[in-house]
Parts: C-alpha cells; structure tokens; sequence
C-alpha cells in the first residue's frame, strides 16, 4: 500500500508539472488592453500602434483597437482585462487647452485588473501630457508668429513627436531577470520535482524502515554482521528504491511531455544527469535512514518525513523559485540539502557544476549515515 | 585461567563491563562442560543479559576472554558465529515473511532441506507451519521458529534468554526436549531464567550479583531463590 501510494503521489505531481509546462510553452500571454474610441484620427491611430509597438510600463500589454460595444463582449469573455473610452472630441479638447479625462473600464477585482489600471495610469499621462507638450509648444508658436508656420510646426511636432519618441522600439532599457537565474524555468521544474519526489519518498518507506527489529540486527550483529554492514545494506536498499521511484516518475513524465509537445523536452548528458540523481538519492536515502533511527514510533515517524520533506522543498525552491524569497532566506537555502540537491541535478543538464552542493551534498550523507550509526549503537 | 586444549569444556575469564560510572560485570569467570546445561539468575538489572550480550557478540566487553577449543570466541568472530547460536527474550523474525523465508535467511538451502527433514526443525516442530508467515503463529510457535533460526548446524553453544517466558505449559515442553536433546548431543546451553521449570532443566545453578558471579545450590523451591535475590 505505502509503495502504491507513493507511485499515486508521483503520477499526480507529474501530471501538475506537465500541465503547467506545456500551457507555459505555448507562448506568453499579455495583457489584452482595448481602446474605444475614434481611430480614425490620425492621432489615435498613431498612437494606438505606438503603444502596441512600445514597452507600456513594466508590462507586456497588447492593445486593441475596439468599437464599445465589441470591447464589452472582450471584457465579459475575459479577452481583454479593460478598455479605455477616448471621445470623439478628445483630441479637439486638448486642443483648445482642456483637460479631457481618458476612462478605463475593467472588470472589478483581481491582480490583472490591477496591472492594467496601472497600465490606464502610464497611458493616460503618456497621451495627456505628450499633448499638453505639444499645445505649448503650439501656444508659444502662437505667441512668436514670424518664428514659424504654426499649423505646419503643430503638425509637425506631433508627427515628430509620436514617430521619434513614440513608435521606438523602446523608451527605455528594461533588463528583466528570470527568476530561475541562467537556468530555464524547464530544466529548474524537472530537477525541483525530482528533488520533491526523493524528499517525499521516505512516506513510503514507513513499512520497511520503521518499528525495525532491534533484536534482529543484534542477532545479526553477533553473527559477524557489524551495524556499519547493516547500515550499508539498508542505504543500498533504500537508495535502489528511490531511483526506482524516480526512473518510473520522471520516465512517465518524460514520456508525458514528449508526447504532448513536438519536440524532444530535454537532451541531457544521461550518463552525468544519473550520476547526479544517484548522488542526490544516497543523500537523501540516508536521511529516510536517519530519521526512521532517530522516530520509533512509524506515525510520528511519517509524519516527520512529509513536514520535514515539504519544508526542505518550499525553502530549497523547489515549489517557488528562489529569487521569491527574501534574500535571508535564499542565503540560508544554499545549504540546505534540498537545494544542494537540485543544483547538483542542475548541472547534469548542462549547466555549471556547483561544487559547493556537491560538498553540501557529501557532507549531509556522511552526517546522516554517522548519525544512524551512533543511534544504532546507543540502543 | 589459559585456553583450554582439550576440547571438554568452555571457560570464561576475566569478564569486565562498565556502563558509565556503573560498573555491571566486575569480574566473571566460569568454566562449563559440554553436554551441559547451566542456569543463570539474578535480580533485575543484574547483568544477565549484558554477558549473554557479551558472550553472543553484540556487546564488546571492556575485558575479559571467551575461550573454546582453544579460541578466544570474543576475538575469532568468524568461529564463533558457527559456534555460538543465541535466541534472545524477543524473538528476531521478520513477520511479514514466512517461517521458511525467514530460516532462510539464517541458514543455506541444503542444511535447511536437512533440518526439516530429520534435523532440529522436524524436532522443535516447525515443519508443520513452514508456510505461514511469522504474523500469524502464536508466540509458542515464534520462540520455537527463533530456536530453529538460531541454531546452526555446528552450533555448540546455545544462548537462551528466558525462552519459555509467557508460553504455555506445551510450547515450554517442546523448548525444555529440544534443550534436552541438545545438551545429550554434546552441546551447552546457558540459560537466563526466573522460571522453575527452567531451572529444574540445569545440571548447575549460578546467581549474577553485584557484577560477580557464584555458584547456587537450587533445591526445587523458588520461593528461597527469590529470597536470596532479595527481589
């Protein structure tokens, strides 16, 4: 039972981490943006394809020329996060020096109504005061009439403006940083759920590991069978059942995605990739090993285990990148053996070596290993 | 005391164990005869068990030698895992395993064959629930299967913890034949035992106190034994 409930465990967060990849692969979504109004005007138009051609804000926004009563359809279906409604006299009004308001309409509620109200509030300033720019420059062409032809100079300054200024590529630098670092967010899922299957294998090694026989490792013992020997057995049998567990998991997964995508998921060094997950399975074998030795009792023991390999997870960023966390926390996280693990499988998939986890990683099985040992010995 | 040459005895010398500041086994020494059966007691927390420990391997003594034709058994670990077979108060069976499975771990498959077919485990009876698993027997039936498992095939010297505690009147009489049987073969059998039918079983009587070891005249009545012990 504690086998099968393992390999249920692992098929259902297979199937998450499938799912949430392939939806990811299909391209990024942006946040659909409608904007009602005259487009005929050359303004409009402009500046409807500047700000589609524009970083807006921090956001990947696309927006959507829309007549009001297609842009309601857009927001009820959920195509379009909201619409801006920009009056048939918006331009003439700034014209004469008003200050026409721009109204966003949104769906109430939710983070992506809250990126595009910020979005509202970049496109209103932007469009307002390149406006008010202009009609100043236009109202001292007024002033200083031998200077220029004013309805040319007007003209000439929006295009100027809006061509120059607003259709770049780019206003300004963005440097984005991925929050999974050099490594892609792929390759950091498929070694973080390996990391959570071998953390959260020692769940079903309640049956074989806990309640163990005393008297029997000690009539053992007295036939020549020292506790180093048994010790050795046990993490040679425990280790063979997490890499089982993970040959079957990750092979279902791998077979999963390939299936649903055309191209291959991953093309790793296999040999080095299972070099890795060899190391990170004696790693965490020894410490099933030590927590069964140290928790008699098998409940309080598997209780343990799922706390225990829940934690080491959600901290080691396995559950959430890294970079989510507070960097107290990602500098206490490197030493976690969750972590050390994963960077370990990382580089097996051809990124840097991290030596440091390899020694993290070293260091914790001969902890755990010397840990059971001496309990083994005091009993 | 040297190491005996001539191959009629054992001899235990000089046994010394300490457990912290408490000083459990000052300084024990006996010699026992084959085709012997020797009773130990003493009072609770005595050390009974510690020189079983001793004796059988699990425990290493601070000092102090267990010699048997002419090898010092707490050094030779190899012969003395043929030699020395014990069967402690709890018995060591994996009960998810059947009682065949698990005298297979213990022993190869042609002594095993032998064995159930005319040897010890025809004797001690087992042959009649080879198949079931270890969950299922009675205790009687586990302490007979941890005898079984427990005995080799050159074993001379057997270690028994209170074997018979918390059986019933026949599963101590299949035990007490078998003891008898092996002792009128040649063997030793050192007995840790509170029970009188256990104790009726030994030719000599030792009581462990006060980490030493003297020999005991019991004539029949536990009542004076328990008197003695102090318990």
């Amino acid at each position: 039972m504690a086998v099968l409930f393992n390999f249920i465990m692992i098929l259902g967060i297979c199937a998450i981490f499938v799912f949430t990849i392939v939806i990811q692969s299909r391209g990024e979504k942006r946040i659909g943006v409608g904007v009602v109004g005259n487009i005929e005007n050359k303004y409009m138009k402009l500046g409807v394809e500047m700000l589609n051609n524009m970083d807006a804000s921090r956001l990947s926004v696309k927006f959507e020329s829309l007549d009001e009563e297609n842009a309601k359809k857009a927001l009820r279906e959920g195509r379009i996060a909201g619409y801006f409604k920009i009056d048939k006299d918006f331009i003439e009004g700034l014209e004469n020096g008003e200050n026409r308001p721009v109204i966003y309409v949104s769906s109430s509620g939710g983070l992506m109504n809250e990126l595009s109200k910020e979005v509202a509030s970049v496109f209103s300033v932007l469009i307002v005061n390149s406006e008010r720019v202009i009609y100043a420059v236009d109202e001292y062409l007024s002033e200083h009439k031998n200077v220029y032809d004013r309805e040319t100079a007007n003209t000439e300054l929006n295009m100027s403006l809006l061509k120059n200024v607003f259709t770049r590529g780019k206003i300004y630098n963005i440097e984005t940083k991925a929050l999974t670092g050099e490594v892609s967010v792929k390759d950091n899922y498929i070694c973080a759920m390996i990391i959570i299957l071998t953390a959260l294998s020692g769940v079903g090694l309640g049956s074989l590991l806990s309640g163990k026989k005393d008297t029997l490792q000690e009539v053992l013992k007295s036939r020549g069978l020292s506790y180093i020997s048994s010790i050795i057995c046990e993490l040679i049998t425990v280790t063979l059942y997490i890499l089982i567990l993970i040959i079957f998991g990750f092979g279902i997964f791998l077979l999963a995605i390939n299936f649903l995508q055309d191209e291959s998921f991953i093309s790793p060094d296999y040999f080095e990739f299972f070099c890795n997950i060899f190391a990170v399975s004696i790693m965490f074998a020894s410490m099933h090993l030590f927590i069964y030795e140290l928790i008699y009792q098998r409940v309080t023991a598997v209780l343990m285990e799922i706390i225990l390999g829940i934690s080491l997870c959600y901290i080691g960023g396995c559950i959430y990148p890294l970079s989510f966390f507070p960097d107290i926390i990602q500098k206490i996280s490197v030493f976690l053996p969750s972590t050390a693990g994963k960077n370990i499988l990382i580089s097996g998939l051809g990124y840097r070596l991290d030596l440091f986890s390899l020694a993290v990683v070293f260091l914790y099985t001969v902890l755990f290993m010397g840990g059971v040992y001496v309990l083994r010995c005091k009993k | 005391m040297k190491a005996d040459s001539v191959e009629s005895k054992i001899n235990i010398v000089g046994i010394k164990k300490k457990y912290g500041k408490k000083e459990v086994l000052k300084d024990v020494n006996l010699t026992i005869p084959f085709s012997s059966c020797i009773g130990i007691l003493g009072g609770n927390g005595s050390g009974k068990t510690t020189l079983l420990s001793i004796l059988a391997g699990i425990t290493d003594a601070d000092a102090g030698a267990f010699y048997c034709e002419g090898f010092d058994l707490l050094k030779d670990v190899g012969r003395r895992r043929f030699l020395v077979g014990i069967i402690p108060q709890k018995n060591p069976l994996i009960e998810e395993l059947t009682c065949y499975d698990n005298l297979r771990l213990w022993h190869d498959k042609a002594y095993l064959d032998t064995a159930i077919g005319t040897g010890m485990v025809k004797k001690l009876g087992v042959t009649n629930f080879l198949k079931k698993r270890v969950g299922e027997l009675s205790e009687g039936m586990k302490k007979r299967l941890s005898i079984a498992c427990a005995v080799y095939r050159h074993s001379k010297i057997l270690l028994m913890d209170e074997p018979s505690a918390a059986l019933d009147i026949a599963a101590k009489n299949v035990i007490y034949n078998y003891i008898r049987d092996f002792v009128s073969e040649g063997g030793i059998v050192i007995l840790v035992t509170h029970d009188e039918g256990e104790l009726k079983l030994c030719d000599k009587h030792y009581i462990l106190r006060d980490g030493m070891v003297s020999e005991y005249n019991f004539d029949g009545d536990i009542k004076n034994l328990a008197d003695m012990m102090g318990d």
